[in-house]
């Protein structure tokens, strides 16, 4: 008599989970017992796919320490940094080229602490991170390293991540521009308040793509700010209007160069590489050719709301 | 003088347009359009040393404009290029 003995041996380390944003497939890979895992349900849950697909947009592999120090120290150089110009409490971030790819690391202001550091091939594809310091640190870095990973590996994919606050009425979504403390998010909050059938989609980096039929959709992300709003959602763009505080409640619409202009100073990337610049510049373009554009001078309050609805839908 | 690098000329819905685009531009927040000659003369010396006289030239040769109007407008666009800040 045989007897077959079958040893199953688990050796469970990492874990991946693939997530799907503006139609997008990414996968994030690290230690199955991290902690960040359970951070990113809130944010990255509602985004979840059990869809798999060879193709991802990008792979990004989380490790706790720097393991893998070589793509740090092989020939870099510097191209960006903007250490010294950074508030407290936000953080600092220096960009480095190297033959393989583009490293970016990620520092406390005043200090030389690194939060983290992050490699993303030259293709843009793959990706790996280091995360140091506290718990809060980590996640932080980490959500910041995903969304550079997205920014850059859509540039080239009619997409682009907005730094606006997006809500739909109507069917349609309406995105708000500005600088930090200009009012996006207020002039949100005066059309949830002010009229009836508001949502707010994302408060901070909804995502735009272009659709297969040119029509510019905007879609909801796991980046949403200071406010807790990850919606997995949808809607054609209405229009994109830049918030600009005034004494008065007026919207005016905007030329085409105009719009480009505003279009360009809240969609960041890293277009010193010109492929991606060049990406930018025809999602841009896409945008401004069927989503009208505007400003809208206003003050922070409910008639504001009533009258950018009342230009803005009625076009 | 030379373009500054990471200024790039783009066309923006039919209107020749510069764009900073490079690392050193991070901050530069304007868009400044160009008409079609001063885009013409941009094209040609893109990453090149030049000057006036050159610009002049380039458009006495495509335009066939008289020697001194070519010199006159050539001063006046790199003059603008100066004081925008597109070319040093």
């Amino acid at each position: 008599m045989v007897v077959t003995y079958k040893i199953r041996i688990f050796v469970i380390m990492a874990q991946y989970k693939t997530y799907k944003v503006a139609g997008h497939l990414f996968r994030v890979e690290m230690d199955v017992e991290s902690p960040i895992w359970e951070r990113m349900e809130e944010a990255y849950g509602p985004f979840e796919v059990s869809e798999q697909k060879e193709d991802m947009l990008f792979s990004l592999n989380i490790s706790d320490e720097d393991t893998d120090g070589n793509a740090w120290s092989q020939e870099m150089q510097p191209v960006y940094s903007n250490k010294g110009t950074v508030e407290p409490g936000f953080i600092e971030l220096s960009v480095y080229k190297s033959p393989e790819g583009h490293c970016f690391e990620f520092t406390q202001p005043q200090s030389d602490t690194i939060n983290g550091r992050l490699f993303v091939t030259r293709d843009l594809k793959q990706a790996r991170m280091a995360l140091y310091g506290s718990p809060i640190q980590r996640w932080l870095t980490f959500n910041t390293g995903v969304n550079f990973c997205f920014l850059l590996a859509t540039s080239c994919n009619r997409t682009v991540l907005a730094h606006a606050s997006c809500v739909t009425y109507g069917g349609k979504a309406y995105l708000f521009l500005g600088k930090s403390g200009t009012g996006k998010s207020t002039h949100s909050r005066m059309w949830l308040n002010a009229l009836e059938g508001v949502v707010l989609m994302n408060d901070d980096h909804p995502v735009i793509r272009i659709s297969d039929d040119g029509t510019a959709v905007a879609y909801g992300s796991p980046w949403s700010g200071k406010t807790r709003c990850y919606k997995n959602m949808q809607a054609p763009v209405g229009g994109i209007i830049r918030i600009s505080r005034a004494l008065h409640n007026k919207a005016r619409r905007l030329s085409p160069i105009q719009s480009y202009a505003s279009l360009m100073t809240s969609f960041s990337g890293m277009t010193w590489v010109k492929e991606l610049a060049d990406g930018r510049d025809r999602t841009i373009q896409d945008i401004i050719s069927s989503v009208p554009c505007w400003v809208m001078e206003c003050l922070p309050d409910h008639d504001a709301a009533r009258v950018c609805c009342e230009a803005v839908t009625n076009v | 003088m030379k373009i500054i690098e990471g200024f790039r000329l783009r066309d923006v819905m039919g209107q020749a347009t510069v764009i900073g685009e490079g690392v050193d531009q991070v901050n530069f927040n304007k868009l400044i359009t160009l008409n079609s000659s001063a885009a013409y003369l941009w094209e040609q010396v893109e990453g090149k040393e030049f000057d006036v006289n050159m610009l002049a030239d380039l458009l006495v040769d495509r335009y066939g404009i008289d020697r001194e109007t070519a010199e006159k407008d050539a001063a006046a666009v790199a003059g603008q290029w100066q004081e925008t800040g597109l070319a040093k």
